[in-house]
């Protein structure tokens, strides 16, 4: 059961020059990417900065607008498409999609009490006000693990960790369809961060919620999400399940990601041999396949032509890669043990 | 309520105040400012004398020393009255201090009548003394007491800047706010208009437009007219700080938040955005009163703006526009010290302020 | 083996107008020839004070209580904390000696300089060669870092370079006078995760090719686990356990090591719930009584835990814990 399909997004910034501010040429942020998200799933969109996750969570929320392509949210058997609606239509649809957003320090406005803020959504949706809003934001202060006495203080009371769950409590206040969840555990503590995520997973459960997981770390998507969607300079390169991604990941980046990331246990202090290179200019992509300057693998070809994004898998469990030599290169994953 | 809790529970006025009390130099500013004040508003009971009378007896009279003990003696508060004597050579005349006339100051003494905003009749005075003279500040030209007419001067030049910075506000509010909120070409617009605005100097833009309010107008219709002139040029440094706030805060996430949540751009902007301007808007302000008061003085003193029977600090410094009166009779400039003590103390308050207005710290 | 820095039983305390705050409340290491030891911690444990300690730039509300840092150089030794701060002594080893990366790259450059005039300034400041000769100087270890077209890169400004390589320049300017300790304060948070390994793998490179020792501060265990030859855990200002890395991670003593190791996701294990560490950190002005770590422990032993503060233990040789658990409940 589909929630949500994007098709063909695309987010472009106009770079401008002179008194006049003439267009030069744009920044393709986004660049074309299509992917589904299924009732209650959890995907992951996985990118180092620059790749364009963000831009593509705040396009699909209608944050900010897409240049192009659709967002088509499926509701209790009517089709919306998101992207195309004016904003005073988009209105009534905004309390299905909602945002937990990286920075905890940022996200709450400091001069609004815990109550306000958890309350807002309900009251400009006209849900509830006075004493019935009071007793909603309790309730929701509960779900996330905070005493609802708490309601009258202001957000510099709170540290980090119980920042985050006062966000947390504002995005499900609506009992959206989806979360997009931004980083949500970034910019946190180490040994809070377990505490996050098992309480994102466990409001999952409880409220039927479907999220949309962006996030740089390797080993929290592992953890928490069904599949998984890695991009790079505004394209989708991989898209597959979780345990497809790691065990068996197909793209030479995928591979790096991997690769890449420190795991915590000094015998698998293999010989890390990092790739070269940066990350390219997001308003000078490099011609062909974008990875191909710091791909391992590359040939001509690779300069020559974008690949396709194609689908090795199966219908059921499909297994999308844009890479020419996706069938014959032998990457190394990780195993994932239960 | 332990000192933890408080802090959590307190607001972001709060917390600004405890950090504005902590700079002891802004909270003796705003005492003197306080003090001014109340001095100006209720000038009829606080001067000791009708700024207008004259005393023919005493014209260029210096000021006149409050005294605590009389050959030796504590007999509280007073002054000497003046004993008036001819210089051989200059035929000017001289006073002295006559010791043998000696007026007790009293509080809440009768004096001159007069009419408290022009409605409440008194003639009850906060201090004063029951004969003789007390001229704290001396008198000018025509024997009118100084100090008197300072203190009504206050009201003037004091509240001028408040109605012109509150002109200002307004204008910068909403000009930099559809700058900063729309951005884009509009944004282009008004930005190189203010720049142009700015680059007009300012003196003599001020004293063009002085110079052309009709002669005949009463003072209070010139008095507007200043505070008018002068807000046409404050705006443009507030709409420059709007914007900009403004443009930032577009993209905050917690502005995002609202919006996601489906709040309308009204509430966006009025619970907001705009709060988090207050702070800075008020520090912004309150450090461009001086200006103000500096421009009223300024004008005024070069004619241009409130002139006699009108009482600010920048009339009474008209008086002494020339060598002669400084050297002679020095106690005329005082008002210069109190538009110089004013000004610094709503420095010191705004800075104060503007340093108290960080929210992220805790 | 050689030891380089002595940190015995140090205390900085910060006087704010809230209160007292003891950042760093008896610290005790040592860091030897060669090595790189782990300093790890989450955000306000005081690791990074340690390291300011060290070099003496901690900020004015800060007040070194209690403590040497002794420091091996030609043979002789010289207590850090006896140094005038602003005094020629400690400017002669700071760059020199010892030498400190930060986290953020883009902060740690003047964006009016090029970064070139930046470290052609280090180096002038401590040798007595031209300013060609310097800038040679510069040019190589820009090429030692692997920075492409160093030639160019000298005379670019930090705000044209990426954070990498800024990172590279960072490291290539503390490197540039061959300093005995390298002190590294989070180097590689800022960074993305391929940058990052990178980052780490050149830091490796040329700690062996210096033979450098290195204090690598960072709240990532794998971070950790990649690089360091010894760690010490930090919690609330104290230092809970000392260990060698392979130890450290297969026989963890100390519970807060052990809850840290426990919660943290790590790739090729799936779990449906991750461990949490119960609690939150205690208020910084309001530090619990016995062992700073009692009110979140599971093991916690009431009457002992929350009267006393355990001493260090060494279990094994080389490792080394401040749990009553393992002793020390006698003294």
């Amino acid at each position: 059961m589909k929630l949500l399909e994007v098709k063909g997004l695309k987010k472009y910034f106009p770079l401008t020059k002179g008194f006049f501010k003439k267009v030069v040429g744009y920044v393709r942020a986004v660049d074309d990417i299509s992917f589904d998200i299924k009732q209650g799933e959890t995907l992951a969109l996985v990118g180092e900065s620059g790749c364009g996750k963000t831009t593509t969570a705040k396009s699909i929320l209608r944050a900010i607008d897409p240049t192009d392509g659709d967002v088509i949210l499926h509701l209790d058997g009517k089709d919306v498409n998101i992207a195309k609606l004016s904003r005073d239509e988009l209105k009534p649809y905004r309390r299905y999609m909602q945002m937990i957003f990286q920075n905890p320090y940022t996200s709450l406005n400091p001069r609004m009490k815990v109550k306000e803020i958890v309350g807002e959504p309900l009251l400009v949706n006209g849900i509830a006000k006075g004493k019935e809003l009071e007793d909603r934001v309790a309730e929701l202060l509960k779900a996330v693990g905070l005493r609802p006495e708490y309601m009258i203080r202001y957000p510099h009371a709170f540290s980090g960790g119980q920042r985050q769950r006062i966000v947390i409590a504002r995005a499900i206040a609506l009992r959206p369809k989806l979360v997009v969840c931004d980083e949500p555990t970034s910019a946190l503590d180490v040994s809070i961060r377990a505490q996050i995520l098992n309480l994102l997973m466990d409001l999952q459960e409880e409220f039927a919620l479907t999220y949309l997981f962006i996030t740089h770390d390797l080993s929290v998507v592992e953890h928490i999400s069904d599949r998984v969607a890695v991009m790079y300079l505004g394209k989708i390169v991989e898209l597959s399940s979780t345990e497809e991604i790691f065990e068996n990941p197909k793209h030479p980046y995928t591979e790096t990601l991997l690769r890449s990331v420190p795991k915590p246990d000094p015998d698998l202090r293999e010989e890390l041999v990092p790739i070269e290179g940066e990350v390219p200019n997001p308003a000078n992509p490099p011609s062909g396949c974008y990875f191909h300057p710091r791909c391992p693998y590359a040939k001509s070809i690779c300069k020559e032509e974008y690949p396709e994004f194609r689908n090795l898998g199966t219908e059921d469990n499909p297994h999308y890669v844009a890479c020419h030599f996706a069938e014959s290169l032998k990457l190394r994953g990780v195993k994932i043990t239960l | 309520m332990d000192k933890t809790e408080e802090l959590y529970l307190a607001s972001e006025w709060k917390l600004m105040w405890w950090r504005f009390k902590k700079n002891k130099l802004a909270v003796i500013g705003m005492v003197i400012l306080g003090i001014l004040y109340v001095l100006g508003i209720f000038c009829e009971f606080f001067s000791p004398y009708d700024p207008n009378r004259i005393f023919a007896r005493y014209v260029y009279a210096p000021p006149q020393k409050i005294h605590f003990f009389h050959e030796g003696k504590f007999i509280g508060p007073f002054v000497y009255g003046y004993k008036m004597e001819r210089d051989p050579e200059t035929f000017r005349r001289i006073y002295k201090e006559d010791k043998t006339k000696i007026y007790k100051i009293k509080l809440f003494v009768h004096g001159d009548k007069y009419k408290l905003w022009n409605t409440w009749e008194s003639d009850v005075h906060f201090f004063g003394v029951e004969e003789g003279t007390i001229f704290l500040f001396g008198t000018d030209r025509l024997g009118r007491d100084v100090f008197s007419r300072i203190l009504y001067g206050a009201r003037i030049s004091t509240t001028i800047g408040l109605v012109g910075v509150f002109l200002s506000m307004v204008l910068g509010i909403i000009i930099g706010g559809i700058s900063g909120y729309y951005g884009g070409k509009i944004d282009n617009f008004i930005q190189r208009t203010i720049e142009f605005l700015i680059s007009i100097p300012t003196i003599p833009l001020w004293m063009a437009l002085a110079a052309a309010l009709p002669r005949y107008w009463s003072q209070i219709k010139v008095y507007f007219a200043i505070t008018v002139i002068l807000s046409l040029i404050g705006w443009t440094g507030l709409a420059r700080v709007v914007r900009s706030k403004f443009l930032s805060l577009k993209d905050e996430d917690f502005v995002v938040a609202a919006r996601l949540a489906g709040a309308s751009e009204w509430r966006i902007i009025f619970k907001h955005m705009l709060p988090s301007l207050t702070s800075h808007l008020i520090a912004s302000a309150t450090l461009s009163i001086p200006g103000m008061i500096l421009g009223e003085t300024g004008l005024s003193f070069l004619g241009l703006g409130l002139r006699p029977p009108a009482i600010s600090w920048g009339v009474l410094l008209q008086e002494a526009q020339n060598i002669r009166t400084v050297a002679l009779y020095p106690w005329l400039l005082i008002p210069g010290l109190f538009v110089i003590i004013t000004v610094l103390c709503f420095n010191f308050v705004g800075d104060g302020l503007r340093d108290a207005a960080d929210p992220y710290k805790t | 083996m050689e030891k380089v820095l002595e940190i015995r039983d140090l205390k900085v305390y910060f006087d704010l107008t809230e209160g007292t705050v003891k950042a760093v409340d008896g610290v005790s290491f040592d860091i030897r020839r060669g090595e790189i030891l782990g300093l790890v911690g989450e955000s306000g444990c005081g690791k990074s004070v340690t390291a300011q300690s060290i070099l003496r730039i901690l900020p004015k509300s800060a007040r070194i209580v209690n403590g040497e840092i002794v420091f091996h150089r030609n043979g002789k030794t010289l207590d850090l904390t006896r140094l005038d701060p602003e005094g020629e002594e400690i400017r002669d080893i700071r760059g020199k000696d010892i030498s400190m990366i930060f986290q953020e790259p883009m902060a740690s450059f003047s964006p009016v300089y090029t970064v070139g005039a930046q470290m052609v300034e280090a180096i002038l400041l401590h040798e007595n060669i031209s300013k060609e000769e310097a800038r040679k100087r510069v040019v190589e270890m820009l090429k030692k870092v692997k920075i492409p077209n160093a030639e160019k890169v000298v005379d670019m400004y930090p705000f044209e370079l990426s954070g990498g390589m800024l990172q590279r320049c960072m490291i290539a300017m503390a490197m540039s006078l061959n300093p005995t300790l390298l002190l590294a304060d989070e180097p590689t948070t800022a960074l993305d995760v391929t940058i990052q390994a990178q980052i780490l793998y050149l830091m490796k490179e040329l700690q062996k090719e210096y033979h450098s020792s290195i204090l690598l501060i960072t709240h990532d265990m794998g971070v950790v686990a990649q690089m360091a030859d010894r760690v010490a855990v930090m919690y609330l200002g104290n230092i809970v356990e000392t260990a060698e890395v392979f130890e450290l991670f297969k026989n963890p003593l100390h519970p807060y090591t052990q809850a840290l190791l426990r919660s943290i996701p790590k790739i090729g294990i799936r779990k449906t719930r991750l461990e949490t560490i119960k609690g939150m950190v205690p208020d910084p002005y309001n530090l619990p009584t016995g062992c700073r770590f009692h009110n979140r422990c599971e093991k916690f032993m009431k009457g002992l835990c929350d009267v006393k503060e355990p001493p260090e233990v060494e279990v094994k040789p080389g490792h080394k814990v401040k749990c009553f658990l393992y002793g020390g409940e006698k003294e």
